[in-house]
């Protein structure tokens, strides 16, 4: 059976490690290369690294961290953050990376997906998307949280799905750095709506939000920082939990 | 150990290289017949669809040195879409002639629930055989792909794994020839095993 996935995202500034809260009060934690290496011996499934600096020197020092990782690191793994056009594509893949994720410019100009998606292949475009709840439905924000596009987020997503993107990461913001729990509604709706994979992301607080978001909400994968970087949960003690509620994964 | 790996263009294959690296081989990316003619193992990476890396590797002039190590039975190693390029023909977006080394065909996976067959699926082995050898009781590894080789147990499929009750071949074997239809180079421990196993296998 194919497993669930457990992927540790770790977001990068300067070449480090580094956590915030709701995309605020951001801390230094760790080496991204020794902590992607520490998740993926710990049983991690995929790895995500999201680089948020955002400045053209902090880019060349991401591909260093990016080429470092893929020496080193035996699983996939995801890049993102300010991936803008096909070049960031081809620099970040050629560098290492099994999948490059887009966020606010694929909204900004939507063709980026089917161009990406014809030259790379679906399976290395990942759709990145922050939600917030805006009344019954969920909105889209670009700019690292920062900007209400208006744009309804499902109706996105399968746009994207449309355009070629190979999965859905979607990162409920109001759960973002909360711990929790995942946002299971609005990936319920997702999982209904899309035939790619779908990533939750935002909201892991304890072993049992994955039980909750897999049996509930049909997700393929489940995406978390905080959780494992202070190490309030093992992953194995994740995977041995869903082993035990019939969840398949790769223990 | 030296392993050529053959270079016509087709994705990153950087990742092969290190995880080859890992497993103890002297990995070489080349285009040069005669490399490829003396390593001991020859890997043909691939990402992609197959028209364009049929094309690129008819390109390079090397698939004539390529059918005479398997003339030779000298070991040759399809990983992915270099898998699916060792059998008769490929109907991604249409009729795609391959290099014929083994008999079958690759279809569009089909009865499955999502495509691509993407993530982490377990080995199921239906044989003994060197490339087995100190892995563990599930053997987990990782999948992108959403073509496969049909039938789906014919005699050359070692192991397969199970996608909602579709058999989906992930190890084939010929006389020297093997392939892999996950990425060995990003599947953990057990994709490390089975690169290093490949020695037992010449």
């Amino acid at each position: 059976m194919l497993a669930k996935r457990i992927v540790p995202c770790l977001d990068i500034r300067n070449g480090r490690v580094v956590k915030g809260q709701q995309f605020k009060n951001i801390k230094d934690v760790a080496d991204p290369v020794e902590l992607g290496k520490r998740y993926s011996d710990e049983g991690a499934d995929e790895l995500v690294f999201y680089d948020i600096t955002a400045s053209y020197e902090g880019r060349s020092i991401f591909l260093d961290v990016v080429r470092a990782v893929a020496e080193t690191i035996t699983i996939p793994f995801t890049v993102g953050g300010g991936v803008g056009s096909l070049e960031d594509f081809d620099a970040l893949l050629k560098a290492g990376a099994d999948k490059v994720s887009v966020n606010s410019a694929a909204v900004q100009r939507p063709a980026l997906i089917r161009e990406a998606a014809e030259v790379y292949g679906s399976q290395c475009v990942v759709l990145s998307i922050d939600a917030k709840r805006y009344g019954d439905s969920w909105h889209v924000y670009v700019k690292g949280g920062r900007e209400d596009t208006g744009l309804d987020a499902i109706a996105w997503a399968k746009q994207g799905e449309a355009l070629g993107a190979g999965e859905i990461c979607i990162n409920a913001m109001d759960q973002d750095g909360e711990t929790e729990g995942f946002a299971i509604e609005l990936c319920r709706r997702l999982t209904k709506e899309l035939h790619i994979p779908v990533i939750a992301s935002g909201g892991a607080g304890k072993a049992e939000d994955f039980v909750d978001v897999f049996t509930q909400a049909q997700v393929d994968a489940a995406l978390a920082a905080s959780i494992f970087h202070f190490r309030r949960v093992a992953i194995r003690d994740i995977k041995r939990l869903l082993k035990s509620k019939g969840i398949p994964v790769r223990l | 150990m030296k392993v050529a790996i053959v270079d016509y263009g087709v994705g990153n294959v950087a990742n092969v290289g290190y995880a080859l690296t890992r497993a103890g081989y002297e990995p070489v990316l080349t285009k040069e017949a005669a490399e490829i003619k003396k390593a001991p193992i020859v890997v043909l990476p691939g990402v992609g669809a197959a028209a364009p890396a049929m094309a690129a590797l008819e390109a390079t002039g090397l698939v004539p040195v390529l059918r005479e190590r398997v003339e030779a039975k000298k070991l040759l190693v399809g990983i992915c879409l270099g898998m699916q390029l060792l059998y008769d023909i490929s109907f991604e977006d249409g009729a795609v002639p391959c290099l014929g080394f083994l008999p079958g065909r690759i279809e569009k996976l089909t009865n499955v629930p999502k495509i691509p067959h993407m993530g982490w699926n377990e080995l199921v082995f239906r044989d003994e055989h060197p490339l087995a050898e100190n892995l563990p009781s599930s053997p987990y590894v990782y999948f992108v792909h959403s073509y496969g080789k049909t039938p789906p147990l014919s005699d050359d499929v070692l192991a397969y794994a199970d996608y909602n009750s579709q058999p989906i071949p992930g190890i084939v074997t010929g006389e020297g020839l093997i392939g892999m239809q996950f990425h060995p180079e990003k599947s953990g421990a057990v994709g490390h095993q089975l690169l290093v196993n490949l020695r037992q296998c010449l």
